[in-house]
């Protein structure tokens, strides 16, 4: 044990740095939970609380950096260009923020990059290989999919979108805006140009090294083009995908700074650091300081704040909630009330009868803004339960 | 001069005339409505024609006030040409652009020869830009932008035959045609000073033609010292609204937002403050001009005085990257010194033309990206024929560039397609329908007195005096205006009256027997206020001859008869 952890000391410091960037704040940022979180917390025996929830989620995000060790190890012998070429990783904002929360499409990911690794490991990539990727692909795709065709029109559309650079350097996440941080692509903006000298440096790899990296390559476009990009952290689909790029952006980090070593040109090396330094601490703080603030309302910082709150009074025999705030129902699980009985309103429209029954003294309803009207209140007369940046969520009667 | 053979001749011919076709065919009719910088640059032509003045009476303007965006004077001036051959009409005002989009294809083909000395290289260059969807559309606007595009290209060429055969007048035309182009367009004033310097760079540092370079700075410094007098006299006012800099703009928005979250401490303060933001706006903004999705998605139809059709087909793409990173790579390591300096040139061409896009808000935006019409066309040819020679054997290299050429033949078919055949019916009732109908009862209607509102349509002025061909100097004479926030709103000339909506004021002003035009919104309001009054009047309703019923309806104009 001790022998392997000698000779592979670079992947233990990379674990550690991604696992301390990671239990920093794990059950703060984000601050609230999704509701897969809540079904994990009831569905898995052993996890008694949202923060071993958490872990377990960054144990899946760090199984990333050994696959990534795994595959760099196939063409880097030294530790110190196996710690720089898998550095990227450990840094990603993609990576960072899939562990920071579980959802099981990391582990599906994970599979689906182990697979690759399995399938490209092979000594000779041969036509059975493929053929047995292809037959996943598609056995895959018709067990989760129906609307082939539809999907069939719109590659090459998201083919172009996969390698959209603007998407992943300074967008990122854009249709599914709560796995985004502010400001910030799935990759550093410093990593763009580690891209380029990685795009450089695959070329001037031995022909066997090249050919199993593009087949790799070609495995997670494969995966990653039924969907568009602005999904990728959402869907499993596309994460393959930006273990690929982070790959070539390893290779990148790699041949610049031999080259620096080489050339003896320490200065600018320092530079360089310092530049990687500022952007993380840029991204970081992004996350940290305005993730929250500017996403709360995509995840359930209100609804665990009007569950809360319930919690919190005594005598309430019935909670009643609107069919629009019923996102509240699914955060329930989480909450204990032994007392309470919580209930969807039947229909859209508020009847008399709702708000008869919400006037009880023993009934709470959660209702949302455009509700009001029908109770004869406004929004500065009822009470408010807000998102974390600050806009009204649900009101409480 | 370039020696060509005659198949090489013909060929070039065939490329270009069908350019034109592209670019002239119904040119009036599609797009069907002129826009209101089409019609505002006709009108102002028709102005300087008829009095020498243009339509505030200022007598041969460097820059013309117009809505208060100021346009640029060249190509008003040149409109006056077709204007006084073929009479005010929206073929006038648009055909200067189509003949210089045609123009461009020649420019990109000598271009592509100077660079590579190659006729299949530079012969499919032409192709592309005959039937580049960027050039089609601008090229049929009646706008300046192609015009600078087009000086850009001979600003380049010209420099390009300097570096191959160091005649002193090639480096002068170069010259002209930036100095020049900082009055076509304010895409130019960014790009055209960019390649100046680096023209001037190479010209003293590589070329070692001091001398020449320093009696250069004469007509550099004359041509960016009246841009700068015009910055200063209001020329920057189009920069403002558009600008990305600015207190109300996104960015420092956004930075008034983040600060809160930290509640304005040292650090947000060091780290969250314009220079950080913007950087990183320009930043990401640059990229996106070189973002597939931007060189290849179409725009949203729904979104005037937009391309729609992006810049590259889809299939050049990959060529297109492949261009790119050849041209950087022979820039750098290219032995030859001609040939380096060249690279490096062209290089500085596409490096530089995202610029005047990049300080815009909301870029990349197509009509501001102008400057790189040429670029697209060159890289792609360079990297398909690069590409090309990849394939060994010579049967499968053919076959291969079939495939291509069959591909691109669809999307043109695409294009061509769409632009000729959709686009127009889409663009009739979504853009301009008001102005048409208006234009239409106008010629036909009496000399009564006409009421439109700002509501209805916007800078309905220059509509009517376009399409009545009113009389400048009575227009000059009898216009009253109002200035908001450094735009001028016209309210009344001759017998037309402007009011912002349809209000009881507004109907105030028709007096014996007017003309009142409303749309669905002010209907109402103007049919009520007239039965209060007992006021006869007679309605004709026109609708758009295509669209959903609804929006049909909501594009409806009436126009009202009025007899007091």
């Amino acid at each position: 044990m001790i022998k392997y952890i000698k000779h592979n000391i670079a992947l233990v410091i990379l674990i550690i740095l991604h696992l301390s960037l990671l239990v920093w704040r794990l059950n703060g940022v984000p601050n609230s939970h999704t509701p897969e979180e809540v079904i994990w917390l009831k569905t898995l025996p052993w996890v008694n609380s949202f923060f071993v929830l958490r872990c377990v989620g960054a144990g899946i995000s760090t199984f990333f950096i050994i696959a990534a060790y795994t595959v760099r190890k196939r063409f880097e012998k030294k530790q110190l260009a196996l710690f720089i070429g898998t550095l990227p990783f450990v840094f990603a904002p993609w990576l960072f923020l899939l562990g920071k929360f579980l959802t099981m499409q990391t582990f599906v990911a994970l599979c689906i990059v182990g697979l690759g690794i399995f399938l490209t490991g092979r000594k000779n990539i041969t036509s059975i290989t493929v053929g047995m990727f292809v037959v996943a692909v598609i056995i895959f795709r018709q067990l989760i999919f129906h609307d082939a065709f539809q999907q069939m029109v719109d590659l090459p559309q998201n083919i172009i979108r996969l390698v959209d650079v603007r998407q992943l350097f300074f967008i990122g996440e854009s249709n599914s805006s709560s796995l985004r941080i502010p400001k910030t692509g799935y990759f550093l903006f410093v990593d763009l140009f580690f891209l380029f000298i990685g795009i450089i440096s695959l070329f001037r790899m031995n022909k066997n090294n090249l050919k199993s990296i593009i087949f790799f390559l070609l495995m997670s476009i494969g995966w990653a083009i039924w969907y568009p990009l602005d999904h990728a952290l959402a869907t499993y689909s596309q994460i393959f995908f930006l273990f690929c790029v982070t790959h070539v952006i390893g290779a990148g980090y790699v041949r610049l700074f031999q080259d620096l070593y080489v050339k003896r040109l320490f200065i600018p090396a320092a530079l360089i650091c310092c530049v990687i330094v500022a952007n993380i601490g840029f991204y970081q703080d992004m996350f940290y300081s305005h993730f929250d603030r500017h996403v709360s309302h995509e995840w359930g910082y209100a609804e665990e704040t009007v569950l809360k709150e319930l919690q919190g009074k005594k005598n309430i025999a019935t909670v009643l909630v609107s069919v629009d705030s019923s996102k509240i129902l699914e955060y329930l699980p989480a909450y204990r009330f032994p007392k309470t009985v919580f209930l969807r309103m039947k229909s859209k429209e508020i009847t008399r009868e709702v708000v008869n029954q919400c006037r009880r003294e023993e009934t709470v309803c959660v209702i949302k803004e455009h509700e009001l009207p029908a109770f004869g209140l406004t929004k500065e007369t009822a009470h408010t339960i807000r998102y974390y940046g600050g806009l009204p969520a649900y009101f409480t009667l | 001069m370039l020696k060509l053979s005659k198949k090489i001749l013909i060929s070039l011919a065939l490329i270009a005339f069908m350019g034109l076709v592209f670019r002239t065919l119904w040119l009036d009719r599609i797009l069907p409505n002129p826009d209101w910088d089409e019609v505002s640059t006709g009108w102002n032509a028709y102005s300087i024609i008829k009095t020498g003045s243009d339509e505030w009476g200022v007598r041969f303007p460097l820059l013309f006030r117009a809505f208060g965006d100021y346009k640029l004077p060249l190509y008003i001036y040149l409109v006056t040409i077709p204007i006084r051959i073929f009479g005010l009409s929206i073929f006038s005002v648009r055909i200067i652009s189509a003949l210089i989009g045609t123009l461009s294809i020649l420019f990109v083909f000598v271009i592509s020869h100077i660079i590579w000395k190659d006729s299949k290289k530079s012969l499919f260059a032409a192709l592309l830009m005959a039937a580049s969807p960027y050039s089609v559309v601008y090229s049929r606007i009646g706008l300046d932008m192609i015009l600078a595009s087009g000086l850009i290209l001979l600003a380049i060429l010209s420099f390009m035959q300097f570096v191959r055969k160091r005649i002193a007048w090639l480096f002068i035309v170069s010259l002209c045609a930036l100095v020049i182009s900082l009055f076509a367009h304010n895409l130019a004033r960014v790009i055209a000073p960019l390649l100046l310097a680096a023209e001037l760079f190479i010209g003293i540092f590589y070329l070692k033609k001091t001398k020449l370079m320093l009696v250069a700075i004469i007509p550099i410094c004359i041509g960016l010292g009246i841009v700068f007098l015009q910055f200063r006299s209001g020329g920057l006012s189009r920069m403002k609204q558009i600008g990305l800099f600015g207190e109300q703009k996104g960015a420092v928005i956004q930075i008034r937002e983040f600060r809160e979250d930290h509640k304005n401490n040292l650090y947000s303060r060091l780290t969250e403050n314009k220079a950080s933001f913007y950087f990183l706006s320009i930043l990401e903004q640059y990229i996106g001009h070189f973002s597939p999705i931007f060189l290849t998605q179409r725009n949203d139809p729904r979104i005037s005085q937009q391309g729609y059709y992006p810049p590259l087909y889809t299939i050049m793409l990959p060529f297109y990257f492949i261009g790119l990173l050849l041209i950087a790579r022979n820039a750098v390591i290219e032995s030859d010194k001609t040939k380096r300096l060249l690279y490096l040139f062209f290089a500085a061409w596409i490096l530089v033309s995202p610029f005047p896009s990049v300080i815009t808000d909301g870029a990349p935006l197509d009509r501001r990206y102008l400057g790189a019409l040429g670029t697209f066309e060159i890289l792609c040819s360079y990297g398909f024929f690069s590409s090309l020679t990849l394939i060994a054997k010579v049967n499968q290299r053919k076959i291969a560039a079939l495939l291509v050429g069959v591909v691109l033949c669809f999307e043109i078919g695409l294009f061509v397609k769409y632009y000729f055949g959709d686009l127009p019916r889409v663009w009739d009732y979504r853009f301009g329908f008001e102005s048409k109908s208006i234009c239409e009862y106008l010629k036909s209607s009496p000399q009564y007195r006409v009421i439109v509102s700002h509501h209805l349509m916007s800078e309905p002025q220059v509509f009517t005096a376009f399409c009545t061909k009113f009389d400048p100097k009575t227009f000059q004479e009898t216009r009253k205006w109002e200035e908001k926030e450094n735009w001028f709103f016209t309210r009344s000339y001759g017998r037309f009256f402007f009011p912002d909506t349809m209000n009881e004021a507004a109907l105030d002003h028709a007096k014996d027997t007017s003309i009142v035009f409303v749309g669905r919104d002010e209907y109402l309001l103007a049919v009520t206020y007239l039965r209060q009054r007992n006021i006869r009047f007679v309605e004709t309703s026109t609708f758009p001859k295509y669209g959903t019923d609804e929006e049909k309806d909501k594009k409806r104009v009436t126009m009202i008869l009025i007899n007091k």
